[in-house]
């Protein structure tokens, strides 16, 4: 019993260490627009929008157990979204950043039938679904899409780089806060159970089509809010750096490679790959995604858990 | 009229190269349970050996192509016994992530030998190059690699119909569990099917790069293709597969005929569609797949 009451007590010291070296290591990374070259400043605020992104598919393909192989679209149509609010309507940016994830989660409702599949069937599904919607994206002309000469959206200048990595670091706290509050009440429960076996936890009463709902469009609402962010931080977008599959498959290989169905997983995936990436980017550039590739393999083939499992005992 | 008497039969002409590419993932996905994504890569590794068998080193086209064909069962034979089987008890997104993998891995490797480009094969033939039906034209080379598909089929068939090794496959399709239980080694059946996957896609790769330009990029396509074919006319049946290919041929030809800027939008809204529909496919056996 005082072994048990021990135990326990170490967990809550460790758990208060952590937190405080989580608030300070905030602290750390909010405050690097002070002392981080140009550089370094853009290549973590890529590091956030991964992580972010992530964190959101995460919440459906790792908690629930559903992997959504056409996430990406959300969030080029977040960027859209925003693009068109503000080049068409003249929208201020605050309200087509809240557009962007309203649209996405919108429209992740149309993706419900789906939810009747599981596994690679459901995973196929969606895939189909990212390139039947970037088909329709890049030859609708209310989208821009068909004619070369106004293929995409030019954005006017927005803000400095320091206020676009305060906006995606201010993005990316919201949406981790939000995920772990959203666990934390009965829906987390529920899509833990369905993950476990959703014919058990249908037999007992939990509405799986409902919850599973919620999560997708929960999980789609902020890579929709990201891509709006996205948007104007690139300047220019098109169907082919925001509708892009890489984005889908980004999502899915950060959260696997950090740790898949876990917080922090998603954020170690995210900021070990995008590091790799851009070491490999700028010394081994033929073998970029060689590399990329190899380093899946080889954390699926050895370490399913992913990295975070290394952090456990 | 005459215009959609020549999609079916350009369509059907084709849907036997989509059929051939996709009898091994339909095997896959019946016995094995698993979807590959690094499917393709037989496909469009198959074509580029093949290429480099017959235009590099001038070994006759015939010979290339079976050379192509086993170096691609060995392969799927690699890549069951090292990569899948370790995650093969694991949520299925490992496997398919696992196979992502793998396919990107294969595809830099095929860039850093073929490069990143296109390339195609000419095949010089005896006799006319068109056939005429009515006033239709058409390819003979077409017609050639069309009766080389069915007669692929066709062994395949036999294959698994009259031969012990095709029993122990078509029980382990039908239910694992029994087949293990009556003595059949399961897990060399799964490398006998993987191997055999390697071989019909690796001999479509060889038949592809003497139609249209091949290059290492393409192989998601090709596993998308399979897929679909599979979801048109049913997994794990040889038969099946045949029908859905020859649907397929005829859907995609007619998509890119009348639509070709929303071609693929309407391919994969109808796959989407069957999905929904009928998950086992058209002409399923009726088991849909386990994980």
């Amino acid at each position: 019993m005082s072994a048990a009451i021990a135990s326990m007590r170490t967990l809550i010291e460790n758990d208060r260490i952590r937190l405080a070296l989580l608030a300070l290591s905030l602290v750390l990374v909010a405050l690097g627009p002070f002392y981080l070259s140009a550089y370094w400043e853009r290549v973590l605020i890529f590091v956030f929008f991964n992580i972010a992104l992530a964190s959101s598919w995460n919440v459906i393909g790792g908690i629930a157990g559903y992997p959504s192989f056409g996430h990406g679209v959300f969030f080029g149509m977040g960027a859209y979204t925003c693009a068109i609010l503000i080049v068409r309507g003249g929208v201020p940016f605050p309200l087509a950043i809240l557009g962007g994830g309203a649209v996405a989660g919108a429209f992740a409702l149309l993706f419900i039938p789906l939810f009747r599949q599981r596994g690679f069937y459901f995973a196929l599904s969606t895939l189909a679904a990212q390139f039947a919607i970037e088909t329709v994206v890049r030859t609708w002309s209310f989208t821009r899409g068909l004619q070369s000469f106004d293929q995409g959206w030019n954005l006017p200048d927005l803000g400095s780089l320091d206020f676009f990595y305060w906006l995606t670091l201010g993005l990316l706290v919201a949406c981790i806060g939000s995920i772990i509050l959203m666990l934390r009440t009965r829906v987390g429960l529920a899509l833990r159970a369905i993950h476990k076996d959703e014919v058990v936890a249908a037999s007992v009463g939990i509405p799986c089509t409902r919850y599973k709902a919620i999560a997708f469009v929960f999980s789609a609402v902020w890579p929709g809010v990201m891509g709006a962010a996205y948007a104007p931080f690139l300047v220019f977008i098109s169907s082919d750096n925001v509708f892009n599959i890489s984005i889908t498959l980004n999502m899915i290989l950060i959260a696997i490679f950090g740790g898949i169905g876990t917080i922090i997983g998603p954020i170690i995936g995210g900021l070990l790959l995008s590091i790799i990436d851009r070491l490999s980017w700028a010394y081994l550039l033929q073998y970029h995604t060689l590399i990329y590739g190899l380093m899946i393999i080889a954390v699926i083939s050895f370490r399913p858990a992913g990295i975070a499992s290394w952090f456990k005992k | 009229m005459s215009e959609i008497i020549e999609i079916i039969i350009f369509g059907t002409l084709r849907g036997a190269i989509f059929a051939l590419a996709a009898f091994g993932f339909s095997l896959v996905l019946g016995v094995l349970g698993i979807v590959n994504f690094a499917h393709g890569v037989f496909v469009v590794l198959g074509a580029l050996i093949t290429w480099s068998l017959t235009a590099q080193i001038g070994i006759n086209i015939v010979v290339a192509s079976l050379i192509a064909a086993g170096s691609m069962g060995v392969l799927g034979v690699f890549i069951q016994k090292v990569f899948i089987d370790r995650v093969f008890k694991l949520h299925p997104l490992m496997i398919l992530v696992q196979t992502f993998g793998v396919a990107v891995v294969a595809t830099q490797l095929a860039e850093l030998a073929w490069g990143g480009g296109e390339r195609s094969l000419k095949v010089e033939f005896p006799g006319p190059a068109l056939l005429t039906i009515g006033d239709i034209y058409i390819p003979t080379w077409d017609i050639v690699i069309f009766v080389i598909s069915l007669i692929a089929a066709g062994v395949l068939v036999m294959i698994m119909q009259m031969t012990p090794l095709g029993r122990a496959v078509r029980a382990c399709r039908d239910n694992i569990d029994s087949a293990s239980l009556v003595g059949v080694d399961v897990g060399r059946v799964f490398l006998i099917t993987m191997g055999i996957c390697g071989i019909w896609s690796g001999l479509a790769g060889a038949l592809v790069i003497t139609l249209k330009p091949t290059g290492p990029y393409m192989h998601f396509f090709w596993t998308l293709d399979a897929f679909l074919v599979v979801v048109i006319g049913g997994m794990g049946s040889i038969s099946g597969a045949l029908i859905g290919g020859f649907l397929y041929g005829i859907i995609n030809f007619a998509a890119y005929y009348y639509l070709p800027n929303q071609a693929p939008a309407i391919i994969f809204a109808t796959l989407i569609a069957l999905l929904m529909i009928r998950p086992q496919g058209l002409f399923g056996l009726g088991t849909t797949v386990r994980k």
